[in-house]
C-alpha cells in the first residue's frame, strides 16, 4: 500500500515542482547563455550581468523556500483540509500516510538541492572550484592532517536524516494543531514556532556542553572533537525525526479531528 | 448475524460542547436506516465518528465487529456532506484512485452511470459546478461493492430532478445484503426508501425504531413524526 500512496503523493507534487524546476533551468540556461556570449563591457551589459546574477541567486532562494512551502501546503490539503476527508476514509494506516508524504518530501528535496548544485557545477567555471576544493583539500589533509572519515559519514547521515527531520517538524505541527476546533491553520502555525525555539534552544545548550566536554576529555583535539559534534548531530537529527513522526502519528491516528 | 455498526454510549465533546451525549445504538445487515434529526443535532458528527474523522470523546464504535481503523474502512463506503475530491485533475483520475485502494471499486458501474449524466470522465473537475460533483463523488461511493453504506445529507441542496437521479442511485447501485445509513432532514423525500429509523435531536438518541412499526402503531408518516418530535 505504501507504494501507491507514496506514487499518488509523487504524482500529485509533480504538477507543483516540475514548473519550479522549469522555470529555474530556463533561467539557469540563460545565465550560462550570458556568460558564455559574455558581451563587451559597458553600461548595459554590466546591467544585465547583475540582473542575471541578481535573478540567479533570487531563483536559489526561491527554489528552497518554495520547496518547503510546496511540502507544507500538500500535506496541509492532504490531511487537514476538505481532502483529508478523502485521504483518511482511504482504507491506509496512518503511519503510511506519513511516511509516504516523508519519502516524498525527501525525494522532492533532494531533486531541489541536485538541481541547485547542478546550477553552480553549470554556473561556475570548473577550474575555479576546482581551485577553491583544493584549497580546502590542502588546509584540511595537509596542514592540520584531519581524518574526516568519521564525521563525513555521520553528516551525510544527518543530512539525509534532516530530510525526513525537517518536513515532519511541520507535519507535526499541523497534526497537533488541527486538535483545535477554529484558527488550524494559525495554531499550527504558532506551533511551529515554539517547536523550534524549543529545538533550537535544547540543541544549543546541549552542543555547548558537548564541546566543552570533548574538549576537556579530548584535550582539545580537534580530530576528536569533530568526531563527537559529528555524531551528536546524527543523534539529534534521528531524535527530532522519530519525535515528530510520533507526534504526528500519534495526533493523526489516535486524536484526528477534521471538524 | 452480529450488527454491521454498533455504537456504545457514544459522546463526543468539543471543548464545553457536548456534540453527542452517551448514544448507543446498532444496524442491522442489509437494511437503510434514516439518521434524521434537525441542523445540528450531531448527525455528521455521528457519521464522522463512524469513518475515523473524528475520534470519539467516550464510547465505541465497532463496524463489522471491528474497531475503527483501516479494516473498517474497507467495507465502509463513505459520502460526505462537502466535496472532497482533488480538484487538480480528471474524473478519470479519481476513478483510477478509487480503483487503486478500494478493492470493491467497479469501475464499470461507476462508467455506466457517468454516461448516463453525460459525464465524460476526460472531464477536468474543478469547472462542473457543486451539485455534478456532489453528483460524481455519489457515483464513486455507490460503485463500491462495500458492506456499508454512509451517505451525509445527499440530497441536501439539490434540485427534485436531482434528488430523483441521487435516489435511485443509490436504491438501484447497492448489494442487497448491504447496509445504508442516510442522514438528512428532509424526510419526505428518503420516507419510502427507509427500513429503520433513528431520530438525534440535541446530541442526544431519541428514537431508534422501524419505519413500519411507526407507520403502524402511530399511525404516522416518518415526516409527520418527525415534524411533531423536533416542532420549534
Amino acid at each position: 500500500m505504501l507504494g501507491k500512496v507514496f506514487q499518488y503523493d509523487f504524482r500529485n507534487c509533480a504538477r507543483y515542482f516540475l514548473p519550479m524546476y522549469l522555470i529555474f533551468a530556463v533561467l539557469m540556461l540563460l545565465t550560462k547563455l550570458y556568460f558564455l556570449i559574455s558581451p563587451a563591457e559597458g553600461p548595459l551589459s554590466n546591467a544585465l550581468l547583475s540582473l542575471m546574477i541578481s535573478s540567479y541567486v533570487f531563483g536559489v532562494f526561491a527554489m528552497a523556500i518554495l520547496t518547503s512551502v510546496f511540502l507544507i501546503y500538500y500535506f496541509y490539503r492532504k490531511c487537514i483540509s476538505s481532502e483529508g476527508y478523502l485521504t483518511f476514509t482511504l482504507p491506509v494506516s496512518t503511519g503510511t500516510h506519513i511516511v509516504s508524504k516523508c519519502l516524498n518530501g525527501a525525494v522532492w528535496q533532494l531533486f531541489t538541492y541536485l538541481l541547485l548544485i547542478l546550477s553552480i557545477f553549470l554556473l561556475f567555471p570548473m577550474d575555479e572550484l576546482g581551485r577553491v576544493l583544493r584549497i580546502l583539500q590542502y588546509i584540511l589533509f595537509s596542514r592540520i592532517s584531519l581524518d574526516l572519515t568519521v564525521p563525513m559519514i555521520f553528516l551525510s547521515l544527518t543530512l539525509v536524516t534532516q530530510f525526513f527531520a525537517g518536513p515532519l517538524m511541520f507535519y507535526a505541527s499541523m497534526a497537533v494543531g488541527q486538535m483545535v476546533t477554529r484558527h488550524k491553520v494559525l495554531t499550527s502555525i504558532g506551533l511551529y514556532i515554539g517547536l523550534y525555539m524549543v529545538i533550537s534552544l535544547l540543541s544549543s545548550f546541549g552542543f555547548s556542553f558537548l564541546i566543552l566536554g570533548s574538549e576537556i576529555l579530548s584535550g582539545g583535539d580537534i580530530q576528536t572533537t569533530l568526531t563527537i559534534y559529528s555524531i551528536a548531530t546524527f543523534a539529534l537529527a534521528l531524535a527530532e525525526t522519530v519525535l515528530f513522526y510520533f507526534l504526528t502519528w500519534f495526533f493523526l491516528g489516535r486524536k484526528l479531528n477534521l471538524s | 448475524m452480529n450488527p454491521i455498526l454498533e455504537c456504545r454510549h457514544l459522546t463526543k465533546q468539543f471543548g464545553r460542547f457536548t456534540a453527542l451525549s452517551d448514544v448507543s445504538f446498532s444496524l442491522k445487515r442489509g437494511r437503510i436506516t434514516g439518521l434524521l434529526g434537525p441542523n445540528g443535532s450531531g448527525k455528521t458528527t455521528m457519521i464522522k465518528l463512524i469513518n475515523g474523522l473524528l475520534t470519539p470523546s467516550y464510547g465505541e464504535i465497532l463496524v463489522d465487529g471491528q474497531p475503527v481503523g483501516t479494516q473498517t474502512k474497507k467495507i465502509i463506503s463513505y459520502l460526505p456532506d462537502r466535496t472532497y475530491l482533488p480538484m487538480t485533475g480528471k474524473i478519470s483520475d479519481v476513478i483510477r484512485l478509487f480503483k487503486n485502494f478500494y478493492d470493491d471499486f467497479d469501475e464499470n458501474r461507476a462508467l455506466d452511470m457517468l454516461k448516463i449524466l453525460s459525464l465524460d470522465p476526460s472531464f477536468r473537475l474543478r469547472p462542473l459546478s457543486k451539485g455534478t460533483l456532489e453528483k460524481v463523488q455519489l457515483i464513486l461511493v455507490m460503485s463500491r461493492r462495500a458492506q456499508l453504506y454512509i451517505l451525509d445529507e445527499p440530497i441536501a441542496g439539490v434540485d427534485p430532478a436531482a434528488r430523483d437521479f441521487i435516489l435511485d442511485t443509490i436504491l438501484n447501485h447497492y448489494d442487497q445484503q448491504a447496509s445504508i445509513l442516510i442522514s438528512t432532514h428532509l424526510i419526505a423525500d428518503v420516507e419510502s426508501i427507509l427500513d429503520d429509523v433513528i431520530f438525534l435531536k440535541q446530541g442526544n438518541l431519541l428514537l431508534q425504531a422501524e419505519a413500519e412499526d411507526i407507520r403502524r402503531k402511530d399511525g404516522k408518516t416518518i415526516d409527520q413524526l418527525f415534524r411533531e418530535v423536533f416542532r420549534c
